[in-house]
């Protein structure tokens, strides 16, 4: 009995460890407040550098309206890097299962078409938040 | 799944047609083909139907003839048996054994693409869409039978997310200390001018 349970608390530590991380890490959003201009959260690089968003830029904001319930903030600041949170979310359930079960749980990024689907959808949403007229203006952030 | 006490040649859970070496702890990497002189399995298009579970038998039976493959039994009912068309069924062997060749019709190696995604979205984006382009190709390498390709490009992938981590933190650091470090000794260096000279 004591074995097994060791064992459960040894296959699930690194999803424990994974979850405190993320946990930190929405802590830190949450008091850095990255929707207010000046704060101690960084600009995106390539935003800093460049000018331009990049498929990744308002992901903390996002992040910081998400932890608010704040849904329609979140698809305003990044509609795919939302999408991109639920697959993350959705990749660690299964994962964590994995672990559990001790087996591979066959999640989205095994399937055959998950690697060409986003590497299009992050290049078309590169380019359709840069594009800065009519409808698209909205999306860039 | 029942974890096997003792190092040896086990079924591999995760494919039918392969055998996956216990070192007495954990599971290595090393894997080798089920059946020694059986012909090579074709490299399963191993996207999708790789995945479906084989059949569980009622019984593990296995059949006599050695060119068939054998679905393997369901992990969570494994009882080691002497198997047939293992190398070494019940020696396990003194050393390590060398890593050899990938069992051709596994799975792919993990592509490493929810790194990758993440890495993009979160981290420094120019290197997570490279990793998003290594990810991508490990799957058609498999499929074409160039496991070491595959693996490279896995890797490649995995490398790419890090830097991309990597580069964010730095980035990030330097950020910190000019925007908020900076400010602060500059505010305290004005005082202390301030101070002296009235």
């Amino acid at each position: 009995m004591s074995t097994a349970h060791t064992e459960y608390a040894r296959r699930l530590t690194a999803p424990v460890g994974v979850a405190a991380l993320a946990a930190c890490g929405c802590a830190a959003i949450w008091l850095g407040d990255p929707t207010t201009p000046g704060g101690p959260l960084p600009v995106c690089p390539t935003k800093a550098l460049l000018g331009i968003d990049c498929p990744g830029c308002g992901s903390l904001r996002m992040l910081y309206c998400l932890l608010h319930g704040n849904l329609f903030g979140a698809l305003r600041y990044n509609a795919l890097g939302l999408a991109a949170v639920g697959l993350l979310i959705w990749a660690y359930l299964a994962w964590t299962y994995g672990q559990l079960a001790g087996r591979r749980i066959r999640s989205w990024q095994h399937h055959r078409w998950a690697a060409p689907v986003l590497l299009i959808a992050v290049v078309a949403w590169f380019v359709v938040r840069n594009l800065g007229f009519g409808p698209f203006a909205a999306l860039y952030v | 799944m029942t974890t096997p006490t003792q190092a040896g040649w086990y079924d591999d859970p995760s494919n039918p047609s392969a055998q996956r070496y216990f070192d007495g702890n954990d599971w290595t990497p090393y894997r080798q083909r089920k059946a020694a002189g059986a012909p090579t399995p074709p490299p399963v298009p191993s996207q999708t139907a790789a995945y479906t579970p084989p059949p569980t038998p009622p019984s593990y039976a296995p059949p006599p003839d050695p060119a068939s493959y054998a679905p393997a039994p369901d992990p969570s009912s494994y009882a080691p048996p002497p198997d047939p068309y293992s190398y070494a069924s019940s020696q396990p062997p003194a050393v390590a054994p060398s890593p050899v060749a990938y069992a051709g019709g596994g799975q792919p190696p993990d592509s490493h693409l929810v790194m990758a995604v993440l890495s993009t979205f979160l981290c420094c984006f120019p290197f997570g869409i490279v990793a998003i382009i290594n990810a991508n190709k490990v799957s058609n390498l498999w499929a074409l039978g160039q496991y070491e390709a595959a693996q490279a490009a896995a890797d490649s992938a995995k490398k790419w997310a890090m830097y991309s981590a990597i580069a964010w933190a730095c980035l990030a650091t330097i950020a910190f200390v000019v925007g908020v470090v900076l400010p602060l000794v500059g505010l305290s260096l004005l005082g202390g001018v301030a101070a002296t000279n009235p």
